[in-house]
């Protein structure tokens, strides 16, 4: 124990190293292999390949809409967890509280329109990335699983889009959500009951308000994050984005 | 990637983040400018303008440190945010009397006194979008087809005439010559108030408590309100709503006024007690009409009680 | 930076060209972090001020009590649901909070006793008529609240506003 004596001090100062390290870890070696280990030593970064092919970037091939996609998604999470500090999901409450995000808030009324505005625009990139994926042929062996998942993740998009619209309660809320349960009621045996337990009862109210609402800021979210990782991960397991070979 | 691919991302990329920043402030700054903010200060500076420091030193002091903020006043019993007063600051301060709207006084502070604003808010008489800050957001113009719009001058005793029955007791003329010429015109023979009339035409008991989506404001010349539907109604209800059996009948505008305002007064609903007026011991609410009779209120036959 | 280039005259242009380079991505870098720190920290700025209520439903810190001429010289009127006195003394009117510093009940006023104001109901506190704490477990002095009268006479209390002088209003 001659050269490992432990000196408090020496220990102090090694201190803000010794932090930075702790979360920092890099390992030596080539440039190119710390900066792959940059990547994917990274929980955040390692959903991203070390490596990328140069076409599977070029913008006029994919356009980004996948990419489009998920940022609308990660902007939506963020306005929708802000605008509910000031959301009650109660049928005596729930105009009000948009009144107040419109008028006593601040920043209220732009949250609220860029959560409104981005939902809009997140339903309609999602298509085109569908018609995107579609029409060039991404959706062919290895990638028919992502393509499935792709679906799905359509379906929670929209389901999303319907259950918020519900929440401001306002006549077009109302209306929309009436139309839209008596829809699905029209599916033949299962539809009457399918629309009871949408509703939480047989008309637009509080229970349905209240449904819809843990729909949409719990358990379609929470969803939407699982499908996307499969998603990604998908795209990783089959040899990352689709794309023209070598020009 | 080639270098001039490379070299169009970056500049794409700092051209957006620069984009999404200005806009960002721009968004920034305009959320803190709001009209609420600017009354405010003019009412902050007229006050301090108006007043002296030695009079009342504690309130001019406050005056002089105050900061713009929203001031709303809730009101459980009729369930309403009001929010006028962060405009109106005005409304019960003498000194504001002859002061430009909305800093200005109300103009009957008497009225004022017995319906404190703490204890009513502002929209229960005068209608509009309490929880609205902005002059367009609370219905001073009228908003087509909003339920609530502002209640123009004269239709004002319509207000009254929703919780004070007894019209003759406060004084409202407009309500007491509705009434009677209700009773006059013997609209009784088609309209029910409170069990009493006849059933060719709707039941007017809570009148004022219909939904304005119950009614049809396509043949309107002026705003699509229920407030204006009523005046038209009375004007030629044939206009209005073709094929009504109610045939149009001679009414001055005056008379128009006055019917309107007694018809938009009728409601049906109970006030917890501190909202209900104190009436005359041995005050009985008029008879609607006197031919036409009244309903049977005996046990026996049932009658017309529901 | 190259080296063992054959041209000697080609040399310092290239060197030029590398440390424009060099400049123009220390620019961009420097511009690109700049404005992403605006960015974002604009925007937690501006999600801290949506977090900060403006309106509140709660019943308003400042309210009138009433007219002046409700509380004649002498008087201790209490004002109900809102946890204050208002006294009125010859030299001046001030309004002192009931609520107990010790742990929040209601303290109660004493009559015809000129040491004891206010006792609490709850672990005995007791204070002085101006609030000073005389005895018990409560800490500090019942603080007064500032008052004014405003221009239709009506006297106002602010209970968000303590009036740590302990002056009377003077009307």
């Amino acid at each position: 124990m001659n050269d490992a004596t432990y000196s408090v001090k020496d220990a102090i100062k090694q201190l803000p190293t010794n932090i930075k390290q702790s979360f920092t870890r890099r390992e030596a070696g080539t440039a190119e292999q710390e900066q792959a280990a940059t990547v994917f030593g990274n929980l955040f970064l390692h959903l991203h390949p070390v490596r990328v092919h140069a076409n599977a970037l070029r913008p006029s091939y994919t356009m980004g809409l996948g990419l489009i996609s998920f940022f609308l998604f990660l902007i939506l999470v963020v306005s929708g967890i802000l605008v509910m500090f000031y959301y009650t999901p109660s049928t005596e409450l729930a105009y009000r509280n948009m009144k107040d995000l419109e008028f006593a808030v601040s920043f209220g009324i732009v949250l609220r329109n860029i959560h409104r505005w981005s939902a809009h625009a997140m339903v309609a990139m999602v298509f085109l990335h569908m018609c995107r994926v579609f029409y060039t042929g991404a959706y062919k062996a290895p990638r028919e699983f992502n393509w499935v998942i792709g679906v799905c993740l359509l379906l929670v998009t929209l389901f999303l889009s319907f259950t918020g619209y519900l929440l401001p309660w306002d006549q077009l809320a109302f209306w929309a959500v009436t139309v839209g349960s008596n829809i699905a009621s029209y599916m033949p045996w299962i539809g009457d009951k399918i629309r009871f337990l949408m509703l939480g009862g047989n008309e637009v109210g509080q229970m349905a308000l209240l449904r819809f609402y843990v729909m949409h800021v719990a358990l379609l979210p929470l969803v939407a994050v699982v499908l996307v990782g499969v998603h990604f991960w998908r795209i990783r397991k089959d040899g990352g984005l689709s794309r023209p070979t070598e020009e | 990637m080639e270098k001039a691919a490379l070299q169009k991302l970056t500049v794409l990329c700092l051209i957006c983040a620069f984009a999404v920043v200005a806009l960002l402030g721009v968004t920034a700054f305009s959320d803190g400018k709001r009209e609420w903010k600017d009354y405010q200060l003019q009412y902050k500076d007229e006050l301090l303008k108006k007043m002296t420091r030695e009079r009342n030193p504690a309130y001019y002091d406050r005056i002089a440190g105050m900061q713009p903020e929203i001031k709303q006043v809730t009101v459980d019993e009729w369930k309403t945010v009001d929010r006028c007063m962060s405009c109106h600051m005005g409304t019960e301060d003498p000194l504001f009397a002859d002061a430009a709207s909305p800093l200005k006084t109300h103009p009957y502070p008497e009225l004022l006194k017995k319906h404190p604003v703490e204890k009513y808010g502002c929209t229960i008489c005068h209608g509009g979008q309490g929880l609205a800050t902005t002059y367009h957001g609370a219905s001073h113009k009228t908003i087509a087809n909003w339920p609530f719009p502002m209640v123009p001058k004269g239709l004002m005793q319509s207000r009254c005439g929703y919780c004070h029955k007894d019209f003759e007791a406060i004084g409202a003329d407009k309500l007491v010559k509705g009434r009677q010429l209700y009773q006059e015109m013997h609209c009784s023979g088609c309209h029910q108030i409170d069990n009493q009339g006849g059933a060719v035409g709707p039941d007017l008991s809570n009148f004022a408590d219909k939904d304005p989506s119950n009614f049809s404001y396509d043949k309107l010349d002026g705003n699509h309100s229920k407030q204006v539907w009523v005046m038209e109604h009375f004007k030629s209800p044939q206009k209005v709503s073709p094929g009504t059996p109610m045939r149009t009948y001679a009414l001055n505008n005056e008379q128009i006024e006055c019917l309107s305002s007694y018809v938009l007064s009728l409601s049906q609903r109970n006030l917890q007690r501190q909202y209900t007026p104190a009436v005359k011991a041995g005050f009985v609410a008029p008879k609607v009409d006197v031919t036409v009779p009244e309903a049977d209120l005996s046990l026996e036959d049932g009658g017309e009680e529901e | 930076m190259e080296s063992g280039s054959s041209n000697v005259t080609a040399l310092p242009l290239k060197a030029a060209g590398e440390a424009a380079d060099e400049n123009r991505r220390g620019f961009v870098k420097k511009f690109t972090l700049s404005a992403l720190l605006l960015g974002i920290g604009g925007s937690v700025l501006q999600f801290g001020r949506f977090l900060k209520p403006n309106v509140l439903y709660e019943p308003s810190q400042t309210f009138k009590v009433g007219e002046l001429s409700k509380f004649p010289y002498g008087s201790r009127t209490v004002i109900e649901g809102r946890g204050i006195e208002i006294v009125r003394e010859k030299d001046g009117i001030h309004a002192v909070s009931l609520v107990c510093t010790h742990l929040g009940c209601l303290v109660k006023p004493v009559d015809n006793d000129s040491e004891i104001g206010y006792a609490c109901p709850c672990h005995g506190s007791t204070f002085a008529l101006k609030g000073e704490v005389l005895g018990g477990p409560a800490p500090k002095d019942l603080p007064w609240y500032e008052v004014y009268v405003d221009n239709s006479g009506t006297l106002v209390v602010d209970t968000s506003k303590v009036n740590q002088k302990r002056t009377k209003l003077v009307v």
